[in-house]
């Protein structure tokens, strides 16, 4: 069961398998207005959290796909609680970090051992076809460790390359520096304990949604609040009736400010189709003035879509008239 | 999730938090964005497996982009901290590099306004505490986006803006002058005050500014109506003729046309110390006194001319002088022989020169009526006979009716003035008369100031100059402001552009309303 937070009337969902599962199986899109993590300084693609329109909101608690509730406020109470958990995973995930680099760097190194060893006998062979040994083994014995080095620092821990901001933390360098003298040896012993990863290179996650589950009131739709005040809106259950109805028809709708409508209808997904319709919502007895029906029509004929003049009846049905903007010849 | 027996609560479910080795992961993953829809769109849904195929690959590359989560190192990362009492963040670590365009210092500290801190933390730029706890977007959503601070529609034009590279400021409402500080080019000079004494702190002064002009602008109105007699631009005029300190730093008095009483108010506002002094100087002139008008009829001016010499001048009263001069008698006569008394001696040219342009000039001294005169007063009644006596009288069946002429004949020149002596409607610009709806600040405001994306290397948060634009947001269903709103934003943004952004449900549209003047017929 989906949950869907509401406040001051915008309905955002946080979640991305939510957001997966609305429209995948429910034909209901919103629209995504945060920044996206992979990118944040670009307009094109946005991220979560993704706005519900009120009528695509109503439509779901409707038909029981998903629960509206009031978005909860912090809780004194469970703070305490919350900073200790919050403290411990922390530290758990440092050391998970701080193993899992260890390790990572111990595989990088077996794997370049056999490197090492090919290019130390790479070399003796060399040397000893050139003439002065002895110059060759000191060649030899120091290149062994700037050999290790380049492959110590190339370890996914190249964090401890962005350790040089800290200040005080000369405990890497000298792992560092401790190691080349040992694995001289063509077979170097297991590191010397687990380098302690440094704080600064310590990875976090910056969460997108609320991290720990929380109690929250369900919001009622049919009834006017703070956070719902939409409810018994005239304009709000007109669009909502043309809403369910186009999607009951199996249309895929969005907000169409922009094209002077209420609603953009696509015959599917809007990521692979088009817009065919305009919708404009238009309460039954209303008299549309001439000068609107003309605008409309012209809007419509300027960005090719046909536009959707609908309209409730009292029975309920919906009733819709298209605009063409016919020639005289 | 069923609801329990206690105001039935439902469990909101927790997001996803990585484990170390998805953080370890997360590192390594591509950062290119992949194409929203692969290839032109289809016109309608056929059922065919190509079709659904090509949106199966869309819409898996949608989930695995919002599925990602924000991973940064914690070296990287600048600590903050949410106030919500006071409304704004504290970095509690050494601000990055975003501290060039963004935030401010007050107090020693730094800080950042509520939507900076959440486009950063959207960035992964800060670490947001609020109670010794990390918020997550959503929860920061919630706590920062209230409706006093900042509206979500604000936050949404904010963002767009600066994921578009713009640098985006909040509106200072103490950089709007007044016509009369416009006139008097007070904002180029203001500038330079501010950059020449260097420790101006524009937030702070800014807010202590904005609360004496309120004060004053609340002073002003129940003062004009205790005083019963002077209106308010009597009492401006005789700022000058008053011996009182701090005038002369006004400056008001000197000619110019005052339309209403708050219009010294932001002049006022400029000036700190002078603030409460003028405030007093106003209750004392609306209180006290009598209208302290000078009668020049009992004032004698010596008569220093060579005719009758008076050359001892006494020392002027002491109440008359400004604060440190000391006034003392003289006796002129020493100054008086100095003068030359000798007269000119042309040379032939100059001579004939003279006599050449006399011709033309008639000499009013010569006039014996004006001889007579023996005063001013005199003389200038004797200028009015005249002009009685030489103007027309006018024909009475043209003026002596209801409806009389328009126009003299010798006022006629072109048709376009008369057609100006008949419009109705006079030309207006848009931000005529907005200086006296500032008051009625209800409704619309202006947010932000832009500045554009490639002033970044040389921007000063001291020192911005001038925007590129200023905004203000809407929603798409409000209505369209009215021309009173109108007036008073475009006088507010000055010569700076004013644009309106409206948020349609997550679509942001711009728009801006252009004065146009009407073609004028050309007169011939």
């Amino acid at each position: 069961m989906l949950v869907v937070e509401v406040a001051n009337g915008r309905s955002l969902v946080w979640g991305a398998e939510a957001v997966q599962a609305l429209r995948e199986r429910l034909g209901v899109g919103g629209r995504t207005v945060g920044a996206l993590p992979r990118g944040p300084r670009q307009n094109s693609r946005l991220g979560l959290p993704l706005l519900l329109l009120p009528e695509e909101a109503r439509l779901l608690a409707e038909i029981g796909a998903v629960t509206l509730v009031s978005a909860p406020r912090p809780d004194p109470r469970s703070h305490g609680l919350a900073l200790a958990s919050f403290k411990r995973q922390q530290e758990q995930s440092f050391q998970e970090q701080s193993s899992l680099a260890a390790e990572a760097r111990e595989t990088r190194r077996q794997e370049l051992l056999e490197k090492i060893a090919e290019g130390q006998a790479a070399k003796k062979q060399k040397l000893e076809q050139d003439s002065g040994a002895d110059e060759g083994q000191e060649a030899g014995g120091s290149e062994a460790p700037q050999g290790s080095t380049p492959g110590g620092e190339t370890t996914d821990d190249g964090q401890a390359n962005g350790q040089q901001e800290e200040a005080g933390e000369g405990s890497s360098s000298s792992p560092e520096s401790s190691s080349p003298p040992e694995s001289s040896s063509p077979q170097p012993g297991p590191s010397n304990g687990v380098t302690p990863l440094p704080r600064s290179a310590l990875l976090i996650q910056l969460a997108t949604a609320r991290p720990r589950p929380v109690k929250a009131k369900p919001l009622d739709w049919r009834v006017q609040s703070k956070d719902w005040p939409h409810a018994g809106r005239p304009a709000h259950e007109l669009r909502y009736s043309i809403y369910r109805d186009l999607w009951e028809r199996g249309f895929f709708l969005s907000a169409a400010g922009k094209f002077g409508g209420d609603f953009l209808v696509y015959p599917g997904d809007p990521l692979r189709f088009h817009a065919h319709y305009i919708a404009q919502c238009w309460a039954a007895d209303d008299p549309i003035p001439l000068q609107d029906l003309v605008s409309a029509g012209r809007l419509g004929t300027s960005v090719r879509k046909t536009l959707l003049l609908c309209s409730p009846q009292p029975d309920g049905k919906v009733v819709y008239t298209s605009l063409q903007w016919a020639s005289l010849q | 999730m069923e609801p329990e027996s206690e105001p039935a609560s439902v469990e909101v479910p927790a997001g996803r938090v990585l484990s170390a080795s998805e953080l370890r992961a997360a590192r390594s993953r591509s950062q290119k964005l992949p194409q929203r829809s692969h290839g032109p769109k289809d016109f309608l849904p056929d059922g065919s497996e190509a079709q659904a195929e090509r949106l199966r690959r869309c819409r898996q590359e949608l989930w695995q982009l919002l599925a990602e989560e924000r991973v940064e190192r914690l070296g990287s990362l600048v600590a903050a901290e949410w106030r919500p009492e006071e409304g704004f963040v504290q970095l509690t670590s050494p601000a990055g590099k975003f501290w060039q365009t963004m935030g401010y210092s007050e107090q020693g500290q730094q800080r950042l306004h509520p939507e900076e801190a959440l486009y950063l933390l959207e960035c992964g730029s800060i670490q947001l505490f609020y109670q010794d706890l990390p918020l997550s977007i959503q929860e920061a959503y919630q706590l920062l986006l209230t409706e006093d601070t900042l509206s979500f529609l604000h936050y949404q034009v904010f963002s767009h803006l600066k994921r578009l590279g713009y640098v985006v400021r909040r509106f200072q409402l103490s950089s709007v002058l007044s016509p009369y500080e416009k006139q008097l080019n007070l904002d180029g000079y203001a500038q330079c005050l501010e950059d020449g004494t260097g420790k101006r702190k524009r937030s702070s002064s800014c807010r202590s500014v904005n609360k004496k002009a309120k004060a004053l602008q609340n002073s002003l109105p129940p003062m004009s109506l205790a005083a019963s007699s002077p209106p308010a631009c009597d009492q401006n005029n005789q700022y000058p003729e008053k011996p009182q300190e701090s005038s002369p730093r006004k400056g008001s008095g000197l000619s110019f046309q005052i339309q209403g009483s708050s219009e010294p108010c932001p002049a006022l506002s400029r000036e700190d110390v002078g603030c409460g002094q003028e405030n007093d100087t106003i209750q004392n002139g609306a209180k006290g006194a009598p209208k302290a008008r000078w009668n020049f009829e009992q004032i004698s001016f010596p008569n220093m001319a060579s005719d009758s010499r008076h050359t001892l001048l006494p020392a002027p009263a002491p109440e008359l002088l400004p604060a440190n001069v000391i006034g003392r008698g003289t006796d002129a006569e020493s100054w008086c022989q100095k003068l030359n008394q000798r007269k000119e001696k042309l040379s032939r040219r100059d001579r004939d020169q003279q006599a050449s342009v006399q011709q033309f000039r008639e000499d009013v001294n010569a006039d014996p009526e004006v001889q007579g005169c023996s005063s001013w007063r005199e003389y200038k009644e004797l200028l009015q006979r005249r002009q009685l006596q030489k103007s027309q009288p006018r024909p009475p069946h043209l003026w002596g009716q209801s409806v009389t002429p328009l126009l003299n004949p010798d006022k006629a020149d072109s048709p376009a003035t008369v057609l100006q002596h008949i419009s109705v409607l006079q030309t207006t610009h848009l931000p005529d008369g907005g200086y006296g709806l500032l008051e009625k600040s209800r409704g619309l405001e202006i947010s932000f100031d832009v500045y554009q994306a490639d002033a970044v290397a040389t921007f000063r948060k001291n020192n911005p100059g001038k925007p590129y634009v200023r905004m203000c947001v809407s929603g798409f269903d409000e209505p369209v402001p009215d021309l009173c709103s109108l007036k008073r934003l475009t006088y507010q943004s000055g010569d700076v552009p004013l644009i309106f952004a409206l948020v349609d449900h997550g679509d942001i549209s711009f728009y801006s309303f252009r004065d146009f003047t009407l073609p004028r017929d050309l007169e011939h």
